[in-house]
């Protein structure tokens, strides 16, 4: 039974007459635990959506909540926003909010902030948290000592430590990540990110890992899911994805990036980022898609299944659809056609 | 030794290493920013924001400052353009030292010297359309006639494929996308026809599918108009591919300078090797692997450490000496300079 699965997962967000489809019709599944799924989009893409649904943090705008998220086989869309709260909520699933480190409390030591749930919720006695938590600064890179100090005390980095340590206090299954990096320097991002891929391994925690950046996604991602105007324009493996994308948006995105050690210039993304109030029709990608052909600017694509456990919404991984085209965009990037 | 510095004397750090190519346009030589802190009624402390650099930038030359938040590198790109003044050493900007003029004499450099802002969505009023925009600096220069000024704004905005010019002309800062708002702001840059543009970090708040159009457009000017960039940024990568040259820095010195692929690929200081082998690229390998760091984090503020800035931090520091004397940019291979006493 897989860890987490999602399916048919739709957010929408209304006002002002104009409704956000934020999150339409997304499914992926985590199989084992210990496994980290990186969620790439650009800003708009649904990404963070992704995670307040999963978090059932929903603002008052939603208009949309449907589908299916299982939880180790448990329907956690049958349960009440109090059963959420009591059960689900920080203890099997919690989150690395954006910018989390800049939010701790000034004026409480930190380790105290982190101990509070189980002061609070698990009723623990005060020595018995203060133990927990010291051990778990030392699990996440931190000195035990640093329980009495004061967020301005801190340097980024290790603040970064305390707001994960703050999210596994109560033990969960799931971790979400929401660009928990995006504050820190690159010597200090690449040692968060090897905290990370600890976790992953002891105590084998998963993670969603929603980022901008692709190749960060790389750095600790099983799979990956590319994240495009609110639909995932695909899922797979990392291997698959990085290598031999089968959507044309994932293929031009790695083609957009400037890479360190290839003398080859970065080709920029044709067109401009979607109206997410006002998605194309058909594939949301197909205005800018270079290998756009009849259908595409009239029928939704599918997540079509690639048979390695993931999927990609272009028609041109449908063989009776694509005829003649089918993959061509591989066999172009391959240099086997023009 | 380089012929145009202008009235800059020789000095320890030599002058003609750090040139480019071509004739030099802008030379900073010994720069020193300092800011007071006061910590109580008597004592005082003192942050340096740049501690001594020297670098020069040719005409039509992209030189990329690349370094982690505190390094100094928007400081360096300020001081360029006089909008900080130095507290120690000396900017000649075409021959003519521009150190201590005072502003009410700095119009003709302002009109030859440009900024781009990091920020596309702050930067630009948003109850001005792009014509007004992009029209306003010629309107503070004083330029008559405002069909000239016209002609200029829409030859500035072609230049930046805001076209048609006459649909973008009319639009609002809000009803476009962060790279079209940038475009504006470079065309605001170059209804001047600037020789030099200061970009800081131009395309880090810009979607990733949109960033390297901005850059493209950019490294056009240099080609088509001859304008000279200081590129800022913390992104090493995309400074391969937009920049001439790369200038790293730590903790308000220049730690490595040369040709930018020289640099990347045969990085001397450990500080550099250090920020090369911490970017993940798009590889499915990378998650099977701890990366190798450099630990620590860059120290702000507090006194200036009498010797290399990454002493504290530095996998091959030689105790004794690093942390005793400072050491300088040094020449290595051609064009190639790093500064660490591991390179005599």
């Amino acid at each position: 039974m897989p860890l987490l699965d999602v399916r048919d997962l739709y957010l929408y967000y209304s006002s002002a007459g104009r409704t956000v489809r934020a999150v339409d019709g997304i499914s992926f599944t985590i199989e084992e635990r210990g496994e980290a799924i990186g969620v790439v989009g650009e800003s708009g893409s649904g990404k963070t959506s992704l995670a307040t649904a999963l978090m059932r943090l929903l603002p008052k705008s939603v208009s949309r909540f449907d589908g299916s998220i299982r939880l180790d086989g448990q329907e956690l869309r049958e349960l009440s926003d109090e059963e959420f709260r009591r059960q689900i909520r920080w203890r099997r699933i919690a989150m690395v909010f954006q910018g989390a480190m800049n939010v701790l409390n000034p004026v409480l030591k930190v380790g105290a902030q982190v101990a509070e749930p189980l002061l609070l919720n698990d009723r623990m006695e005060k020595k018995a948290a203060r133990a927990k938590v010291e051990g778990l600064l030392e699990r996440v890179g931190l000195p035990r000592e640093i329980y009495d100090r004061y967020p301005h005390e801190l340097s980024g980095g290790q603040k970064q430590r305390i707001v994960i340590a703050t999210a596994l206090v109560l033990d969960p299954d799931l971790l979400i990540l929401d660009e928990p990096t995006s504050a820190l320097d690159v010597s200090v991002q690449a040692q968060i990110m090897n905290l990370l891929k600890d976790l992953k391994k002891d105590p084998g925690i998963s993670m969603i890992f929603i980022t901008h950046d692709i190749g960060l996604a790389s750095d600790l991602s099983d799979k990956i899911a590319v994240a495009y105007a609110g639909h995932h324009a695909e899922f797979g493996p990392a291997e698959r994805v990085l290598i031999e994308p089968r959507h044309p948006y994932s293929q031009l995105l790695l083609a957009s990036l400037p890479r360190l050690h290839e003398t080859e210039r970065p080709r920029p993304m044709p067109g401009e980022p979607p109206d997410l109030t006002n998605p194309p029709a058909g594939c949301r990608f197909h205005p800018r898609c270079p290998y756009r052909f009849e259908p595409c600017d009239t029928d939704v694509p599918p997540p079509i299944e690639i048979g390695d456990g993931g999927h990609a919404r272009c028609w041109l991984n449908d063989e009776y659809v694509a005829g003649d085209r089918f993959l061509i965009h591989l066999k172009q990037e391959a240099g086997l056609v023009r | 030794m380089s012929a145009s510095v202008g009235t800059v004397e020789t000095d320890t750090t030599s002058s003609s290493v750090l040139s480019p190519q071509s004739s030099v346009l802008l030379s900073i030589r010994d720069v020193e920013v300092a800011y007071s802190t006061r910590k109580g009624i008597f004592r005082s402390g003192e942050v340096r924001a740049l501690n001594g650099v020297s670098l020069d930038l040719g005409r039509g030359e992209t030189v990329a400052l690349v370094g982690e938040s505190g390094s100094g590198k928007t400081t360096l790109g300020r001081v360029s353009l006089r909008l900080t003044k130095a507290t120690a050493g000396r900017v000649v900007y075409d021959g003519q030292d521009i150190t201590e003029t005072p502003d009410s004499e700095l119009h003709w450099f302002r009109k030859r010297a440009q900024i781009v802002f990091q920020d596309p969505f702050s930067s630009l009023n948003p109850y001005m359309r792009v014509y007004d925009l992009v029209e306003e600096p010629l309107v503070i220069d004083g330029v008559a006639g405002r069909d000239e000024r016209l002609a200029r704004v829409e030859r500035a905005l072609e230049a930046v494929e805001l076209v048609p010019v006459r649909r973008f002309g009319e639009k609002f800062p809000n009803m476009m996308s962060g790279g079209q708002r940038q475009r504006v702001g470079i065309a605001r840059a170059l209804v001047r026809d600037p020789e030099y543009i200061v970009a800081d970090e131009p395309v880090s708040m810009i979607d990733a599918s949109s960033r390297i159009e901005i850059l493209d457009l950019l490294r056009g000017l240099q080609d088509t108009r001859g304008v000279a960039f200081l590129y800022i940024t913390h992104d090493i990568a995309s400074a391969r591919h937009f920049a001439d040259r790369i200038a790293v820095m730590y903790q308000g010195t220049i730690a490595e300078l040369g040709p930018a692929g020289v640099v990347i690929d045969n990085p001397l200081h450990p500080y550099t090797k250090a920020l090369i082998a911490a970017i993940p690229e798009p590889d499915p390998n990378n998650r099977f692997h701890h990366r190798a760091v450099v630990p620590g984090e860059p120290i702000s503020g507090g006194p200036i450490p009498p010797g290399c800035p990454f002493f504290a931090r530095c996998p091959n520091r030689m105790p004794g000496v690093c942390d005793v004397q400072r050491p300088v940019l040094t020449e290595q291979e051609a064009g190639h300079f790093v500064a660490c006493h591991l390179y005599p």
